[in-house]
């Protein structure tokens, strides 16, 4: 008994210093819907949908009416959880990407959000994009994340069933960041060994299939584009024409400076 | 071995509460805050140098990239093999932002900013909602021991700066 106690106790005190130290101030920010809205990064903390903005803040997510553009409005805030740290948009719901998971938020209702389901994977900082009824979702081992794991990993969820994610496939990486995709073709940053190209159409969803691997670029989150991929990297931002997916070739970078 | 328990469970404890005596002396991390109008002096200002970069966002011919609690650089990729700064956004204390109708959704640390990027060369606060995005646990990121904490009446947190801290409240 007393050292069931303890355990509890040491197993509560490491999580919760993992979650303190695994929020993040929010360095990043995205959305994948490509429109005229334009297209975000993984990386994100805000998401607008129809007449609504959907911003994570600490452990919440907050609803904003957008129809009147000179006077928005905060109509509601649920709370999601405490390591909620990515949020995209796609097909009326919000996937939220957490340190220890994913969250499934049915918004068919914008006012009033609904958190429906979660998957939980080894701990580590990941943002997620899905496209069909499949979520891709890194996850990275830094320590900042408080990971305990020493693989990175793209992991491939089934998401047919909001209450009941499930992950149905992990590919083992050497460092697992961003991500994004246009249409069948999924690209995942791997820190810095660049990035890796997948074809992710039919059959290969659940199992995706590396065209290419990019390695001269520390890449940390990507958007997809109208055959022109913008890598985001610790010194610069660079751009890719991946138009021909067998000569996906670097155009240009802007150097931080 | 009961020993090791109580040592155990001191160090844990040590841990885990975010605010107490720490009995600590010595360097850490303390909030920089911006307060006052100055935070609402949200413009067009000349091109910045890329430096603690966050999101990116690409919107028309624009890649927008967030330079953490400071602002948005913008950049024209309308030729992806010669892309240039061409403007930056200056918002104080802004960390996330998104894009819908030409209008640009970006937060300053507790308030939403609605602004008008129809023309991204000289752009319009439209609205700000003040408060609702006030968030009280605040702490430096990628960091590891002890801090100064957050006390949101002094303004919002646009940096944390490495000092000499006497008995801090705050440890993570």
């Amino acid at each position: 008994m007393k050292k069931n106690t303890l355990v509890r106790i040491m197993f509560y005190c490491l999580f919760t210093i993992i979650m303190i130290s695994c929020s993040k101030d929010g360095n990043e920010i995205n959305n994948e819907a490509s429109n005229t809205n334009g297209k975000s990064g993984s990386i994100t903390k805000f998401a607008v949908v129809g007449n609504y903005l959907y911003a994570l803040n600490n452990n919440k997510l907050e609803v904003y009416d957008i129809m009147d553009k000179s006077n928005p409005t905060k109509i509601n805030s649920i709370v999601i959880g405490y390591t909620i740290e990515t949020i995209f948009a796609y097909n009326q719901k919000l996937y939220v990407g957490a340190a220890d998971g994913i969250f499934i938020v049915d918004i068919s209702n914008p006012r009033i959000p609904e958190l429906k389901g979660s998957a939980s994977h080894q701990y580590g900082c990941d943002p997620v994009v899905t496209k069909g009824f499949i979520a891709y979702s890194t996850v990275s081992v830094e320590r900042r994340c408080g990971s305990f794991v020493n693989n990175s990993a793209l992991n491939i969820l089934n998401v047919s069933d909001d209450s009941n994610p499930y992950i149905i496939n992990s590919i083992n990486l050497s460092e697992a960041k961003g991500l994004g995709y246009d249409g069948n073709t999924l690209f995942v940053c791997t820190g810095e060994t660049g990035f890796i190209v997948y074809d992710i159409s039919s059959p290969n969803e659940f199992n995706p299939v590396a065209l290419d691997t990019i390695s001269s670029i520390n890449a940390t989150d990507v958007i997809a584009e109208n055959g022109i991929l913008i890598v985001s990297s610790p010194d610069k931002y660079s751009f890719y024409d991946y138009t021909d997916l067998s000569n996906i070739h670097l155009l240009n970078s802007i150097i931080k400076n | 071995m009961r020993y090791l328990y109580l040592i155990l469970i001191f160090i844990l404890f040590q841990n885990c509460d975010p605010v107490r005596e720490y009995n600590y002396s010595g360097i850490g991390m303390k909030p920089v805050y911006a307060n006052g109008d100055s935070i609402y002096d949200i413009k067009n200002v000349a091109v910045q140098p890329i430096i603690n970069s966050g999101s990116i966002y690409s919107w028309n011919q624009y890649l927008l990239v967030g330079e953490s609690n400071k602002g948005i650089h913008i950049i024209d990729k309308s030729d992806p093999s010669n892309p240039f700064k061409i403007s930056f956004i200056k918002i104080i204390g802004n960390k996330n932002f998104s894009i819908a109708d030409s209008i640009l959704y970006a937060d300053n640390g507790k308030d939403l900013i609605t602004i008008d990027i129809r023309n991204i060369n000289s752009i319009q606060v439209l609205n700000i909602v003040k408060n609702s995005l006030q968030n009280d646990n605040v702490f430096p990121t990628n960091y590891i021991g002890y801090f100064e904490c957050y006390d949101k009446s002094k303004g919002i947190v646009v940096g944390w700066d490495s000092v000499q801290l006497n008995n801090p409240k705050c440890f993570k």
